[in-house]
């Protein structure tokens, strides 16, 4: 008898001649995940198990693979022997002391196995039920729980009765590099976190405006970027000073355009830094008109300047929507922590809302963009998170 | 750079000399258990208790002290003892140790009474006295604010909450007080919370000087030092160190006139620049100024990038709002969002607060123009 962790995926067998390109790099990344810990891990076909654990790190372990993308489920299983009177044993024993509506399904990919998969779930489902009877009976639709004896042609048998949801999505790496615009707020994170769960490896640009903003919002980011990491296998963040760009808009532009102009200069930041990290993209945590700089017209403003791709994985969420993602992956508290990200100092009392790009490029012309963009980058700073 | 430090209200820098002299002899021979019955132990005890009748030296025979772990645990240590039953008063401008201590206590389910202040922080007497009636159990008056300096007479607070009612237990919040503010507690000073490490010696030491006939209840259990009223090993190192401080620094009228001058220069070089929120009437040691319109944080900040560190009156990011104090000061929001606090120690000399005055008007004038 061998306890083990069941991985298994969902979306790479939709893939054909290319499947093991995937397969692969899921494997990579579930051993960059489970990284000092001790433990076995073994290939079967479509699915991969961890074995020789240690009890005691059994948490971790699914911890760490919960935040793997390209796993959809997890189960927790008993690999013996495959014999009858063995699998009744171990069924038995995993049902003690559950209560509910179960069914038992039976995988029967050992066609040499004498008894029928059907047959082999109503016997078993049989002993079950005279077992506990006061805790347990039969549902064949939406049960409870499913005892699944999976009768594998290697001559050995998984038993388990609890799959565990995980991201599901694609192995990180498969979808190329990302430019993350990491702000400190709610959204970005969750952006990020999208993103890694499509496949693509991220690296995260932080604009920051000290002495207006504190030191203590940077550590919040960088707070926020390993909260990312974890599930995009690291991140390299850049952190990048706006406070010039800022004091020269507030002191050349009109109040209400700053935050566009601000936000065309940020987008020019990302796009020559993506070019230099070898990113293929800049990521955003916009959301259609959640705020005045995210109306279709502000987009549009910002993305002008934009020489890659801007993809924003929450343009059409609501922001209640976006706000459960950020509980579940762990970054709502720290996004709330009270410093103020770069915007707010010079936040105009009426941002205009939808700006027209002509207007914009007309006033932001009385500045030397090249000049302002060459001196942000000689603040940039690199965190490994 | 060497920063100058003016946020000794927050902490000062313990004073090297003690801190080597007393280092010296713990390792010789002070490291002993002061509860040990063998003579090292028993010397260690003395040692404590000399530092205890120092302190005691400044109060009546009456007074006896409790050392502690910091001011919020005096602090605490007087609240739980004597504010049980009836209503309990206290001000809306204490510092958080005995605010929140309060706010406690409402939560279960006592009556309990906040006092408004006036612009500088000290408390409204009449409101205050119009609080305190026969069922009046204990009152807390902070000695002076520990963000706007403003001194409360609680000799004279003291008696007059006693004519009103006489079996009221006063208690002050003395850490920003002691050693600092000429003083001579009245007999109707029941309880008088201070610190060690606002006083140029270290932090980990405060303590609680009470009337003897008072019986405190003790807020940790154990082995019954401190006359069961605080059990746990006293800290030998710190109380020793505070103990050559107060010594160090005993000349209270000649210091208090130092930071006269200081609070002096602050006054004569920033007046054009910022509004002052401490009065003529507050604590030399504390200065607390606003430059309306400039959030102190950000002030804050480039002043520790020009080398002069000083404290925010407020934690003035716009998400948390400013601080309780200074909006129960109830000061304009834009005066209130820019207020920082320079504070002096002992050890503060005038070239620095000359040097500081300078940059920071410096500062506030680059400043202003950027977010002109």
């Amino acid at each position: 008898m061998n306890k083990v962790i069941i991985i298994r995926y969902c979306e790479i067998y939709l893939k054909k001649k290319n499947r093991g390109y995937f397969e692969r790099m899921l494997a990579d990344n579930v051993k960059h995940s489970l990284k000092g810990i001790s433990y076995k891990f073994v290939h079967i076909p479509s699915r991969y198990l961890i074995e020789n654990f240690d009890d005691d790190d059994y948490d971790e372990i699914i911890n760490r693979l919960q935040k793997v993308s390209g796993i959809h489920t997890l189960s927790f299983a008993y690999r013996i022997k495959s014999d009858k009177d063995e699998i009744f044993k171990i069924a038995l024993s995993l049902c003690e002391g559950k209560k509910g509506t179960f069914k038992v399904e039976t995988n029967r990919a050992d066609k040499t196995f004498p008894i029928r998969s059907v047959d082999f779930s109503r016997e078993l489902g049989a002993e079950l039920l005279a077992r506990y009877n006061k805790n347990l009976s039969v549902k064949i639709k939406n049960p409870d729980f499913v005892v699944s004896i999976d009768i594998r042609e290697s001559g050995d048998t998984l038993v388990y009765t609890d799959v565990i949801k995980c991201m599901s999505g694609m192995p990180v790496g498969s979808a190329g590099k990302g430019l993350l615009l990491l702000s400190g707020g709610i959204d970005s994170p969750v952006a990020g976190y999208y993103m890694a769960k499509r496949g693509m490896r991220l690296k995260a640009l932080h604009f920051h405006s000290y002495p207006y903003t504190s030191e203590a919002a940077k550590e919040k980011v960088i707070e926020l970027a390993k909260a990312v990491s974890a599930y995009s296998g690291g991140i390299d963040l850049y952190v990048v000073s706006v406070t010039e760009i800022q004091e020269a808009i507030h002191e050349k532009c009109p109040e209400d355009y700053m935050i566009t102009i601000l936000r065309r200069f940020m987008m020019r930041i990302a796009s020559k830094l993506a070019e230099q990290v070898e990113a293929q993209a800049i990521i955003t945590g916009e959301s259609l008109g959640q705020v005045a700089s995210q109306t279709i017209e502000s987009l549009t403003t910002s993305n002008a300047v934009a020489t890659l791709p801007v993809l924003r994985p929450l343009i059409a969420f609501d922001k209640l929507d976006i706000i459960a993602v950020a509980e579940k992956i762990n970054t709502f508290d720290t996004s709330i922590l009270p410093y103020e990200d770069c915007c707010t100092v010079f936040l105009p009392k009426f941002p205009v809302i939808k700006p027209k790009l002509e207007k914009v490029e007309k006033i932001e012309s009385v500045l030397d963009i090249d000049a302002l963009i060459d001196n942000a980058f000689k603040t940039i700073e690199k965190i490994s998170v | 750079m060497q920063k100058i430090y003016l946020d000794n209200a927050a902490t000062t820098k313990p004073n090297f000399d003690i801190l080597h002299s007393v280092c010296d002899q713990t390792l010789n021979d002070g490291f002993y258990n002061p509860s040990a019955l063998y003579s090292g132990g028993r010397e260690v005890r003395k040692k404590i208790d000399n530092v205890r009748k120092q302190v005691l030296n400044l109060f009546s025979s009456d007074y006896d002290l409790i050392f502690t772990s910091c001011g919020s645990e005096a602090d605490n240590l007087a609240i739980f003892s004597f504010a049980k039953r009836g209503n309990v008063i206290t001000t809306n401008a204490e510092h958080s140790a005995v605010y929140n201590t309060f706010n406690q206590l409402k939560q279960r389910g006592l009556d309990v009474r906040f006092a408004p202040v006036n612009k500088d922080g000290s408390v409204n007497e009449e409101k205050l006295l119009n609080l305190v009636d026969d069922k009046t159990t204990f009152v807390s008056i902070v000695h002076v604010n520990n963000e706007t300096g403003a001194i409360n007479d609680i000799n004279r607070l003291s008696s007059l909450i006693k004519q009103k009612n006489k079996t009221t237990v006063f208690h002050s919040d003395g850490v920003q007080g002691f050693l600092k503010i000429p003083f001579k507690p009245s007999k109707n000073i029941d309880l008088y919370s201070i610190s060690a490490h606002k006083i140029c010696a270290l932090k980990g030491v405060g303590g609680l000087i009470y009337k003897k006939c008072l019986h405190l209840v003790p807020q940790i259990y154990g082995g019954n030092q401190e006359k069961g009223f605080r059990s746990g090993t006293e800290n030998v190192f710190g109380i020793e160190v505070f103990g050559k401080a107060i010594e160090k620094y005993s000349n209270v009228i000649d210091n208090f006139n130092n930071a006269v001058v200081f609070k002096e220069l602050f006054y004569n070089a920033l007046s054009d620049e910022v509004t002052f929120i401490s009065n003529e009437t507050a604590s030399p040691y504390i200065v607390s100024f606003s430059v309306p319109g400039v959030k102190a944080e950000i002030l804050q900040r480039i002043l520790d990038d020009n080398g002069v560190l000083v404290g925010t009156g407020s934690a003035c990011s716009s998400k948390v709002g400013t601080s309780r104090i200074i909006t129960a000061c109830g000061l304009d929001k834009k005066v209130a969002e820019g207020v920082l606090r320079a504070s002096f120690s002992f050890e503060t000399t005038q070239a620095e607060v000359v040097s500081a005055c300078k940059i920071i008007k410096d500062c506030i004038i680059e400043l202003r123009k950027k977010l002109k």
